[in-house]
C-alpha cells in the first residue's frame, strides 16, 4: 500500500514535469512569432540591412526605432482625402464588418425564433432544406461567381462583400435554435396575451432574454470579417478608398522593401483584436466554440 | 364561433410572418449561392477570352475540360492540396495532446489555453508576412539559428523540397488552438467513474488513454478531422502571401511545388483571365468537398441518433 502510494507520488511529479516541459514548448512556438515581429518593428531599416547574411537575424536591435511606425501612417500615394492607406482601410473594415454582421444576426435570430416559437405549414421540410445548405461548400465557388455579380452590374461596388452575407446563415441559425429551445414558451403566451404581435415578442422579449447567444455568435463573426481577405482580393482590389485592412496588409507589405515597416503593419493589423481578445478572452472562446461548433 | 374565427385569423397571419422569417436565408441563399454555381457550371463549356460578360462567350467544345484534366497542373495541384491537408491532421493530433494535458488542470493550465488560442483568431494574411520574414534565407530566424547549430541553411524559397514545407509549417502553427478548445469541453464532460473504473482495472496513463479516453473522443475527432480536410482542401490565404512575386507572374513556388487548387483556380482568374478553365478546376474542387461534407454529415448524424 504504502510502495503504491509511494509510486503514485512519483508518477505525479513525473506528469506534471512534462506537463510544464511540454507547455512551456508550445508557448515558446507561440510567442516567437510575435518577437519576431515586435523586434523587427522596432529595428532601423538601416541596421537590418547593413546586417545582411553575416550577421543574420536581429535579435535585439543597438537601439531602438521606431520610425517604421510613423513611415506606415505616412501619406502615401494612395492616401485618399488625407487619411492614410492603412487607417482607412481599418475603417472600412470596422463599418463593412459591423453592417454585414449586424443584418446576419437580426436575420439569422429572426428565423431561429420562427422555427422555435411560431407555428407553420413546411416549417420542418424548410428546415431541412435550410439544414442541407450547410453541405455545400460555397467557398470552392467564390473566384467563378465573379461572372454573376458582374450580370448584377456589382463588379467594381463594395456590394458583394456587403450584401450576400446579410441575411442570416444556417450555421447561425441552428445556434440561435438551439439557444431559443431553451426559453420558455410562457413568456410568449403571457406577451401575447397582453396583444404583443409576434415581431414585437421577438425584438422585446427574445432579444433581450438571449443576449449571451449574440454576444457569442457576433464574435465569432467578427472574427471571420474582420480577418477575411479573399472576397476584399477579387472584388475591393480596384480603388484605395475601399481597401479593407487584410487586403492592405498584403498590398503594403508587397510594395515596402523595409522590413521593419512590413512587420510594423503586420503587428498593427493583428493587435486590435488581440488587446481585445485578452480582455474578453472567455466570450472569444465560448463564441468561436459556439459558431464553429455548429457548422 | 366569431371567437374562434378570429383566433384563426390571427394563427394565418403569424403563420404567413413565421413562413417570411424562415424564407429570407434561404431565397438568400439561393439567390446568392445556387445562382453562381449553375453559372459556374455552364462557364465550363463556355470561352470567355478575359471578358466576364455573357454575350462574349463561345461554346468551346470542351477544350476547358481537356486542358484543365489532361494538364499535369491540376494533379500537382491536388497533391499539394493533400500535402496540406496532412497539415490539417498534425494539427489536430497537437490539439489532443494540448488538451489533454490540459485537463489535469496543473496550475497555469487556464493560461497556457488562453495562450495557445491567439493563433486561431489572428489573421492569416499577417501571419504568413511575419512567417516571410522568419523563412528569410539570409536574415530569417529560422536560418539564423540553424547556423547558430552550424546546420546548413535551408534555401526555403529556392528548394522545391523546402517549399512546401513553409506551408506546412504556418498551417499547423495557426490551426490547433479551435482543435483544443473543442476537445477540451469534451474531456471535461467525460465523467470521472470511468477513470476510477479503469483505475481499478489496473490502466495507466497511455494504456488509460487508448482505451478509456480515445473512444470518448471519436465523434468529436471525427468532426474535426471533416472540417481539417475540407479546410485543407480549401487553402488559399497563406500559399497566397507567402510567396514571392515580383512581377505578378502568377509563381507559387518553385516549379509550383506551393499551388493548392485555390490557387490554381485564382492564378486562372487573375493571371490569365480564363474563368473557364477556374470553373473547371471549381468545379472539380466542388465535387471533393462536396462528397467529404456529405460523408460526414451522414456520418456524424449517426453518432447523433445512437
Amino acid at each position: 500500500m504504502e510502495k503504491a502510494k509511494k509510486e503514485k507520488k512519483i508518477s505525479t511529479v513525473g506528469s506534471k514535469v512534462g506537463f510544464y516541459i511540454f507547455c512551456g514548448f508550445l508557448t515558446l512556438c507561440v510567442i516567437i512569432p510575435f518577437y519576431v515581429v515586435l523586434v523587427t518593428s522596432m529595428t532601423s531599416w538601416q541596421e537590418i540591412a547593413q546586417a545582411g547574411a553575416e550577421k543574420g537575424f536581429i535579435w535585439w536591435p543597438s537601439k531602438i526605432d521606431f520610425s517604421s511606425y510613423t513611415k506606415i501612417f505616412e501619406m502615401d500615394y494612395n492616401a485618399v482625402g488625407g487619411v492614410p492607406t492603412l487607417l482607412r482601410a481599418f475603417f472600412n473594415t470596422i463599418w463593412m464588418t459591423l453592417f454585414t454582421v449586424g443584418f446576419n444576426l437580426f436575420f439569422s435570430s429572426l428565423a431561429a425564433y420562427a422555427y422555435t416559437k411560431l407555428q407553420f405549414k413546411g416549417k420542418e421540410m424548410i428546415f431541412m432544406i435550410q439544414l442541407a445548405t450547410m453541405m455545400i461548400p460555397g467557398a470552392t465557388m467564390t473566384i467563378p461567381s465573379v461572372v454573376f455579380y458582374n450580370m448584377l452590374g456589382w463588379v467594381g461596388t463594395r456590394l458583394p462583400v456587403l450584401i450576400p452575407g446579410m441575411f442570416g446563415g444556417a450555421s447561425a441559425i441552428f445556434f440561435f435554435r438551439s439557444y431559443f429551445q431553451g426559453i420558455s414558451n410562457e413568456y410568449f403566451e403571457a406577451a401575447k396575451i397582453d396583444g404583443l404581435g409576434e415581431f414585437q415578442c421577438f425584438l422585446r422579449i427574445m432579444i433581450p432574454l438571449s443576449v449571451p447567444a449574440f454576444v457569442a455568435q457576433f464574435i465569432f463573426m467578427f472574427v471571420n470579417h474582420y480577418n477575411s481577405y479573399t472576397n476584399s482580393l477579387i472584388y475591393l482590389s480596384y480603388d484605395p478608398s475601399v481597401y479593407t485592412l487584410q487586403y492592405v496588409v498584403d498590398y503594403l507589405t508587397a510594395s515596402y522593401e523595409e522590413t521593419n515597416a512590413k512587420c510594423a503593419i503586420a503587428l498593427t493589423a493583428l493587435t486590435p483584436l488581440i488587446i481585445i481578445y485578452l480582455f474578453a478572452q472567455k466570450l472569444f472562446i465560448e463564441g468561436v466554440q459556439a459558431g464553429g461548433g455548429k457548422e | 364561433m366569431i371567437e374562434k374565427k378570429s383566433h384563426n385569423s390571427i394563427q394565418s397571419k403569424g403563420a404567413i410572418f413565421g413562413l417570411i422569417c424562415v424564407l429570407i436565408p434561404l431565397v438568400a441563399y439561393t439567390f446568392f449561392h445556387i445562382f453562381p454555381l449553375i453559372i459556374s457550371f455552364l462557364m465550363q463549356f463556355f470561352d470567355t477570352e478575359g471578358s466576364y460578360e455573357i454575350e462574349d462567350m463561345v461554346w468551346n467544345n470542351f477544350a476547358s475540360f481537356k486542358t484543365v484534366y489532361l494538364g499535369e497542373t491540376l494533379w500537382k495541384a491536388l497533391g499539394v492540396t493533400m500535402f496540406m491537408v496532412l497539415a490539417q491532421f498534425t494539427s489536430l493530433t497537437i490539439a489532443i495532446i494540448t488538451a489533454n494535458s490540459l485537463h489535469y488542470r496543473y496550475k497555469g493550465s487556464t493560461l497556457f489555453e488562453v495562450l495557445f488560442f491567439i493563433p486561431h483568431i489572428c489573421s492569416s494574411v499577417a501571419l504568413s508576412v511575419i512567417w516571410k520574414w522568419m523563412f528569410d534565407i539570409d536574415q530569417g530566424i529560422i536560418n539564423s539559428v540553424l547556423s547558430m547549430l552550424n546546420i546548413t541553411p535551408i534555401e526555403w524559397y529556392y528548394s522545391e523540397a523546402a517549399y512546401p514545407w513553409m506551408i506546412f509549417i504556418v498551417i499547423v502553427w495557426s490551426s490547433p488552438g479551435y482543435g483544443i478548445i473543442m476537445y477540451k469541453s469534451v474531456f471535461s464532460s467525460i465523467n470521472a467513474s470511468i477513470y476510477e473504473a479503469a483505475d481499478i482495472d489496473g490502466a495507466t496513463g497511455w494504456k488509460k488513454f487508448w482505451h478509456v479516453t480515445f473512444p470518448e473522443l471519436m465523434p468529436m475527432t471525427f468532426y474535426l478531422l471533416m472540417l481539417g480536410i475540407i479546410a485543407g482542401m480549401q487553402t488559399f490565404e497563406i500559399p497566397k502571401i507567402i510567396r514571392v512575386d515580383a512581377n505578378n507572374s502568377g509563381v507559387y513556388g518553385p516549379y509550383d511545388c506551393g499551388l493548392t487548387l485555390m490557387c490554381y483556380i485564382y492564378r486562372e482568374f487573375d493571371v490569365n483571365g480564363n474563368l473557364s478553365h477556374a470553373s473547371v478546376i471549381s468545379w472539380f474542387l466542388f465535387i471533393i468537398t462536396l462528397t467529404l461534407s456529405i460523408v460526414s454529415f451522414k456520418v456524424r448524424k449517426k453518432w447523433v441518433d445512437e
